[in-house]
């Protein structure tokens, strides 16, 4: 049995035509590709975000350009320190654990600040500062992103909180961080959940 | 200068090298595969007939029917001393046998598949790449429903999603493979038609090929 359709003969017809289909395929292929994508719980500060172990939830947020610990200097920066406190909770029956954090503003991406990790047994919950050192003009937008570190992960949970600097506010944050110092606590409080 | 080189670099391997090996190589060799899994037999019958008349007959003297003057002449070569048919042997194992075994037939394969003509190979690739697309957007369905998990959960559960994605995608992507390389086929046998000095019974060739495949 013969195919039906008679496409034209021209050479170069075919072979454009040819092209033109492995372009549909390669942007149909990338754009469903599965690899990479996340599981985005979002929220706004203040309120628990619920995800599979637990909540989390972002309370405060403080920025400054120098970082004091117990009232002694740690470091200082040119740019400038956002510290969020964050209170995550085991309401679940398994250990919640959050132990990678960043912080986002558009195409940027901010490490934290030395190693952070939200850990809470079942019953209980726990706060932490999440220390990042930014780029000042690079604010606007800022989210802070937590997620569970796994050596080896699937189809992932990651909340999404985005903190509150607007372009319409990101001059009093910038201009509230110059020169003020952030006393953080570099270890964990924990609690039983009431 | 090296900024431009190294984004053109950049632009190379991240965009036109994933589009080159996922999108257009893998359709193709999958293809080759199929015909080197059905096919090997094929081509070199479809050789044979394209010929004509056996090995044999080309050889002068070597049939019942050739001139008396042609086979006494055969004859009078003789077989080469058992040393050397024994080295000339040794010889071909040790540097052509892999080329008969392995190169020859994937590049048969592949020659066939090539030779189908862009419009065919674009419509093979697109529609094999719907597939891949598919499963994709299966995967994703998948995701949405369960939600998001620990790697623990994952190391448990995926080669189950697996199995489900692959049911419904693998039978389809079987059955494109079986009919593009049945089309390649046609495609060759159409163009061996409209050769000149080709064979007279083009038409009677396919049921033979096909029956080559299922090795009957």
């Amino acid at each position: 049995m013969r195919f039906p359709i008679r496409f034209p003969s021209s050479k170069l017809a075919g072979v454009l035509a040819a092209i033109a289909l492995v372009a549909v395929s390669a942007v149909g292929l990338r754009l469903s590709d599965p690899k990479g994508t996340i599981d985005m719980v979002s929220g706004v500060p203040g309120k628990p975000v619920t995800i599979n172990d637990g909540e989390l939830s972002v309370d405060r947020v403080r920025v400054g350009t120098v970082l004091t610990q117990n009232d002694e200097v740690r470091d200082r920066s040119a740019g400038m320190f956002v510290a969020v406190a964050v209170t995550g909770a085991a309401t679940g029956s398994r250990e919640l654990s959050l132990g990678s954090a960043e912080l986002v503003s558009k195409d940027v991406h901010y490490k934290t600040y030395g190693l952070t990790s939200v850990v809470a047994a079942p019953g209980f919950k726990t706060s932490a500062d999440i220390v990042f050192e930014v780029d000042p003009p690079r604010i606007e937008g800022l989210t802070l992103e937590m997620w569970r570190n796994e050596v080896i992960s699937g189809y992932q949970q990651r909340v999404r909180i985005p903190l509150g600097i607007t372009a319409a506010n990101a001059n009093q944050w910038r201009d509230a961080a110059r020169g003020w110092g952030i006393d953080v606590s570099l270890s964990n409080s924990t609690r039983p959940i009431p | 200068m090296p900024e431009i080189v190294s984004r053109a670099w950049a632009f190379v391997t991240d965009q036109i090298w994933p589009v080159i090996v996922d999108v257009l190589a893998q359709p193709l060799l999958w293809l080759a595969v199929a015909a080197v899994v059905f096919g090997s037999r094929v081509l070199s019958l479809a050789e044979l007939w394209r010929q004509g008349q056996p090995y044999a007959a080309r050889i002068p003297g070597a049939t019942a029917f050739a001139r008396y003057r042609d086979k006494r002449a055969f004859r009078r070569i003789g077989p080469a001393p058992r040393g050397v048919r024994l080295a000339a042997s040794r010889v071909q194992v040790a540097f052509f046998g892999d080329i008969d075994d392995k190169y020859l037939p994937a590049l048969h394969s592949l020659r066939l598949v090539l030779r189908a003509g862009p419009i065919f190979l674009g419509c093979y690739v697109f529609v094999y790449n719907l597939a891949l697309i598919a499963q994709n957007y299966l995967e994703r369905l998948l995701h949405l429903i369960v939600g998001g998990h620990e790697g623990q959960f994952w190391v448990r559960w995926e080669p189950v999603f697996s199995l489900v994605q692959d049911a419904l995608v693998e039978p389809v992507r079987l059955c494109l493979l079986a009919v593009a390389f049945r089309r390649c086929l046609e495609i060759f046998v159409q163009r061996s038609t409209v050769r000149p000095g080709a064979a007279a019974r083009p038409e009677s060739r396919l049921p033979v090929l096909a029956s080559a495949e299922t090795g009957t």
